[in-house]
């Protein structure tokens, strides 16, 4: 379970104004839960995955699993946790090739070559030809597959959470559809994972995630789930979007 | 005059490949390169005065992965700028390099005092040079396809990846910068022998002597990203860049005209490079092949 206990963020600009980002946020995210994170530009959405992941200082406590963050480098907390940013270049390493790439997240005591057969397999699976790419830098691939891989790389370890910062915004609308496909399919293969998704597509938001929180001005507006989620349609969800 | 031109080559080799290592593998605009090639002389010219060349080659390596920590720690952990703190580095290791000389700034061997390249054997110490060069060139692209090197490449082309893994980005930067000054402290310790005296303004104008190095291998790596050639280009930019002195000195008998040349000669090859005039050439012979 990820549990966040009044949480606050604030950004100083100059010495007498300061900004709020993130206000008393409480949330708790249960084993298995997609939560799909929506909010306008500035409402607190990618300070959350930076809080979580260290990046940021805050107040108030961030627990995965029983265990309090607070006082881990972010290096450390990521040992646990996955994260796909929108840059699909972010995620992995340019310049390496994707073989050095998937090297990087070796487990440690397993073989070389045993691992590099495992993730020829699963990500041929993926249908995107990024087995027989294994020798081609990362930057020379399609962005879809950049974003694939990277998608591979955060999950490869199992993470108990996964966070997605918006890791279909810079694709194409058919990549941008693979790429979710994928996620779901990762999803329901770790069906212990929790996951976070900041989107701002209100389609892919409904269809994907089992729950939905709106952010506005660094608290929460909005959380649906359950039967709620069930029955809200996209024009439903964006009169309460609007609304909240 | 050539050999002894392409034996200062192989030598400056281990320079190079150390330079290269923190500026382009590691993105690290590290200047402790000028204390750490003088810190590996003057560890060796100690050494070699008891008799122990080889030991001294050794800790020399030993001295430059220090002040690769040195400067490492005060990137790190107290949050200086990567190139001050190359500089701050740089500036306590002239003292440094005093105390190991014993606040003697030269020394000059003497005829007896034995180093690794046997006295007037001019190609034996051509190969021993090569042999240098050529096994830290192996080991150097056999250790970067290793998990270590792939992570400390990783950790210079996106910090961010590595965390992602849940490793420490700063142990494999330290790491690549201690290797790194490692390198290039050898090739002091190697330069010492090979001209059998000490100075200490042997760091002088290193840097530029490595990065040219480097930027003259670059046009033979054809814009690829392939260790091996990366190497084979720092090895031929090195003793291109020797050449290019021998010339200079034996044209206009002043090495001070060295650092114009110098600079012409980085500006000529980038622009070659950037060109890709030899990229075309390669692609047009393997046309007509």
């Amino acid at each position: 379970m990820l549990r966040i206990k009044d949480l606050s963020v604030t950004f100083f600009k100059g010495e007498a104004m300061e900004k709020n980002v993130l206000q008393d946020l409480n949330l708790e995210i249960d084993e298995g839960e997609f939560l799909v994170v929506l909010g306008a530009n500035g409402s607190g959405k990618s300070t959350l995955f930076n809080a979580i992941l260290g990046y940021v200082p805050y107040q108030g406590d961030i627990e995965l699993d029983g265990r309090n963050l607070n006082k881990q480098k972010p290096y450390k907390r990521l040992k646990d946790i996955g994260i796909v940013y929108q840059d699909p270049l972010r995620g992995s390493a340019p310049h390496l090739n994707v073989e050095e790439n998937l090297l990087l997240a070796l487990p440690k005591g397993r073989k070389r070559n045993e691992y590099l057969a495992f993730c020829k397999n699963e990500l041929s699976s993926y249908g995107l030809g990024l087995e027989d790419n294994f020798k081609s830098e990362v930057h020379n691939l399609s962005g879809g597959m950049r974003q694939a891989l990277s998608l591979f790389l955060a999950t490869v370890k199992e993470p108990s959470l996964l966070l997605l910062d918006e890791h279909t915004a810079a694709l194409d609308p058919r990549a941008s559809e693979v790429v979710m496909e994928l996620t779901d399919r990762i999803i329901k293969n770790n069906p212990k994972m929790m996951t976070l998704m900041i989107i701002h597509n209100l389609d892919l938001a409904l269809r994907y995630g089992t729950r939905l929180v709106v952010f506005q001005d660094g608290k929460v507006s909005l959380d649906v789930k359950g039967d709620e989620k069930k029955n809200l349609t996209k024009e439903g969800l964006a009169k309460l979007y609007e609304a909240s | 005059m050539i050999l002894n031109a392409l034996t200062l080559g192989f030598i400056f080799a281990l320079l190079g490949f150390g330079i290269f290592l923190s500026f382009k593998i590691l993105n690290f605009t590290d200047l402790t390169a000028e204390a750490s090639f003088t810190l590996g002389a003057a560890i060796s010219v100690m050494l070699v005065n008891l008799g122990l060349p080889e030991v001294g080659l050794l800790l020399s390596l030993f001295g430059g992965a220090l002040s690769g920590f040195i400067t490492a720690f005060l990137h790190q952990r107290l949050g200086i700028d990567k190139v001050l703190s190359g500089i701050l580095t740089l500036t306590a290791f002239y003292t440094v390099n005093l105390l190991v000389t014993n606040f003697s700034p030269n020394f000059s061997l003497s005829k007896e005092t034995r180093t690794i390249f046997p006295r007037n054997e001019d190609l034996m110490a051509f190969f021993i040079a090569m042999g240098f060069a050529l096994i830290v060139g192996a080991f150097l692209v056999f250790f970067f396809r290793t998990r270590l090197g792939i992570s400390i490449r990783a950790s210079g082309d996106n910090e961010g990846v590595i965390e992602a893994h849940g490793k420490s980005a700063d142990f494999y930067q330290c790491f690549g910068l201690m290797l790194s000054n490692a390198l290039i402290a050898l090739s002091g310790a190697l330069f010492m022998q090979y001209q059998r005296y000490y100075d200490s303004t042997f760091g002088t104008g290193m840097m530029i002597v490595g990065v040219s190095c480097i930027v003259i291998g670059e046009i033979f790596t054809f814009k690829r990203h392939s260790l091996l050639l990366m190497v084979i280009g720092i090895i031929l930019g090195s003793l291109i860049y020797r050449l290019i002195y021998l010339l200079v000195i034996t044209y206009t008998g002043q090495p001070q005209y060295m650092k114009l040349v110098s600079a012409l000669a980085i500006i000529a090859f980038i622009v070659i490079s950037k060109s890709g005039l030899l990229l075309r050439l390669s692609k047009r012979r393997e046309r007509h092949a």
